[in-house]
């Protein structure tokens, strides 16, 4: 290497963190604009957030065909409390309390796998099909187009967007959720033979309703997480065929670790306060 | 060809051929010379995307489900089992599903947009115009750059659950430093650890075939590298789950 090349790299070394600061403030520009946008977007755009809405639940193009991202979140979710339901009664019938696995059924399903899986199954559908969409739009120039036709793109794409996400977050919850309770059932009452008195017995005895309502706060901090990091990442995709498919990954392992963390500090801030479990009754 | 398929039968076409792609890496592997030098780069460009997000999806995970587990021992009085619920849930659930929720969303998208790429740029059909086999050039060194990659991070992520989980435990819930370390053999041990690296090679494998099935098949534009390397990601943790149920029911009724 060239002396000129070795200096060059020292200085990309030493300004790499600088840079990764540059992008975040970036990116926390973009999102609080974003948001401040929220208002005048849903007061206008009224007619293009219901059809996101419904772009959003079913998915597009191939992913349409198996049902949309409604039926993708419920399968994993259901697989997830699946997971859940087995790895309980194994180990609670290990020490011999194998009885009351429909309590740590109920418990892990609803505090832990449902929001956690729900976050992964959020960011890798709507999440990566969002970017790709709006990555190919910038790519051909459509979003210049739009802004020549004086349609504020920030407006008419992103927060529209986000939006969307908030409203079709609910029923997606109340399926993702229901899926989860539905293999825990299936799991203990028919694999495991817990028996269904039992299971409904220990079940709706520790399942506390709050817990389902933290979990959707969970869910909904989100699904905001994952719109604003995957509009983000498409609004400002570059590179031509190649770049969209790049920034899709690169959003993806974004608004994957990003998720995690929120979801972590949500249920720490919820759980912490408020703890809602109580052995005793 | 799908022009022949009644439509009924067309999403089987896709499904037909994924297993003929597989068929023929499994078969391109045993023919020589291999890839070296490919599987290495490749291993090494999995290693970069994915490090940094193994980590912190690895923590989100980890943390919560120690956080949670500790409340419901805590109100049990038996917080002295954390350690070994610790153990459960790093070794063999949380390490081996993290590990392939990483490789799949970073290794297998940027694997999935590389080869769409260059589907879409001809240069696929220019390899096998000039006679070289792209399953044998492209896709056995990436399938087997996964796996090791795979492996290691599965080592990694189980290591750092339990220190995470040690430290969150010990100093922000009050568990016992040793109760919580004499409780995580109770029920870890060398089958739980074996059992977890066979999972994460499952799944590596599976999710790098995806992602070159996938970034192979890309056909038109712009818009659908991005829409490939969306749903391999899909396709990918959506087949992975129930296999992750399936390894795990298995576990239990052999171990």
């Amino acid at each position: 290497m060239s002396q000129r090349g070795a200096a060059r790299t020292v200085r990309e070394v030493v300004m790499a963190p600088v840079r990764t600061i540059d992008v975040l403030g970036r990116q926390g520009l973009f999102y609080g604009r974003v948001l401040g946008l929220v208002p005048a977007t849903v007061r206008r755009y009224r007619r293009e957030i219901i059809r996101l809405v419904a772009e959003l639940g079913m998915g597009v193009g191939a992913l349409a065909l198996i049902g949309g991202s409604a039926a993708i979140v419920g399968s994993i979710t259901f697989f997830a409390g699946a997971v859940a339901a087995a790895q309980g009664f194994e180990s609670s019938n290990s020490i011999g309390v194998g009885s009351l696995s429909p309590l740590l059924a109920a418990y892990f399903t609803a505090r832990l796998s449902t929001p956690l899986l729900a976050g992964v199954a959020l960011a890798v559908t709507i999440g990566a099909a969002t970017t790709s969409q709006i990555g190919a739009m910038r790519i051909s120039e459509e979003i210049d187009a739009l802004e020549v036709m004086s349609v504020p793109p920030m407006r008419y794409l992103v927060t529209t967007r986000v939006v969307a996400g908030l409203v079709v977050i609910t029923p997606l919850y109340i399926f993702a959720s229901l899926a989860g309770f539905l293999a825990d059932y299936l799991i203990l009452v028919f694999f495991y033979d817990t028996g269904a008195g039992n299971f409904s017995h220990y079940f709706f005895l520790y399942l506390t309703p709050l817990d389902i309502v933290f979990a959707y706060v969970q869910v909904v901090a989100m699904v905001v997480v994952v719109m604003l990091v995957h509009t983000y990442y498409g609004f400002h995709a570059s590179g031509g065929p190649a770049g969209v498919g790049e920034c899709v990954g690169r959003s993806v392992r974004t608004s994957m670790s990003a998720v995690m963390l929120v979801n972590l500090l949500v249920a720490m801030a919820l759980y912490a306060n408020f703890d809602t479990f109580n052995l005793a009754g | 060809m799908s022009a022949e398929v009644p439509p009924v039968l067309r999403p089987l076409v896709p499904l037909g051929g994924f297993f003929a792609m597989a068929l023929d890496a499994v078969q391109a592997a045993l023919r020589r010379p291999f890839q070296w030098r490919e599987a290495v780069s490749q291993a090494w460009f999995v290693v970069r995307v994915s490090l940094v997000p193994t980590v912190l999806v690895m923590l989100g995970f980890m943390l919560l489900v120690i956080f949670q587990v500790n409340l419901l021992l805590t109100d049990l009085g038996a917080l002295d089992l954390s350690g070994g619920i610790a153990g459960i849930a790093a070794v063999q659930q949380i390490g081996p599903f993290v590990t392939v929720v990483v490789i799949a969303g970073a290794g297998g998208t940027a694997i999935c947009a590389d080869l769409g790429a260059r589907t879409v740029r001809e240069e696929i059909a220019a390899m096998e115009v000039l006679g070289i086999d792209p399953v044998q050039r492209l896709v056995v060194p990436r399938v087997l750059a996964m796996v090791v990659v795979g492996q290691v991070l599965n080592v990694i992520i189980c290591a750092g659950g339990l220190v995470g989980g040690y430290l969150f435990s010990v100093y922000l819930q009050g568990a016992t430093p040793g109760a919580f370390l004499d409780s995580i053999p109770l029920f870890t041990g060398i089958p739980e650890l074996i059992v977890s690296q066979i999972k994460a090679l499952v799944f590596s494998v599976i999710a790098a075939l995806i992602a070159c099935y996938r970034g192979l098949t890309v056909s038109g534009g712009s818009k659908d590298v991005g829409d490939a390397v969306n749903q391999a990601v899909v396709i990918t943790i959506t087949v992975l789950v129930p296999v992750s149920l399936t390894i795990t029911l298995v576990q239990f009724a052999v171990l």
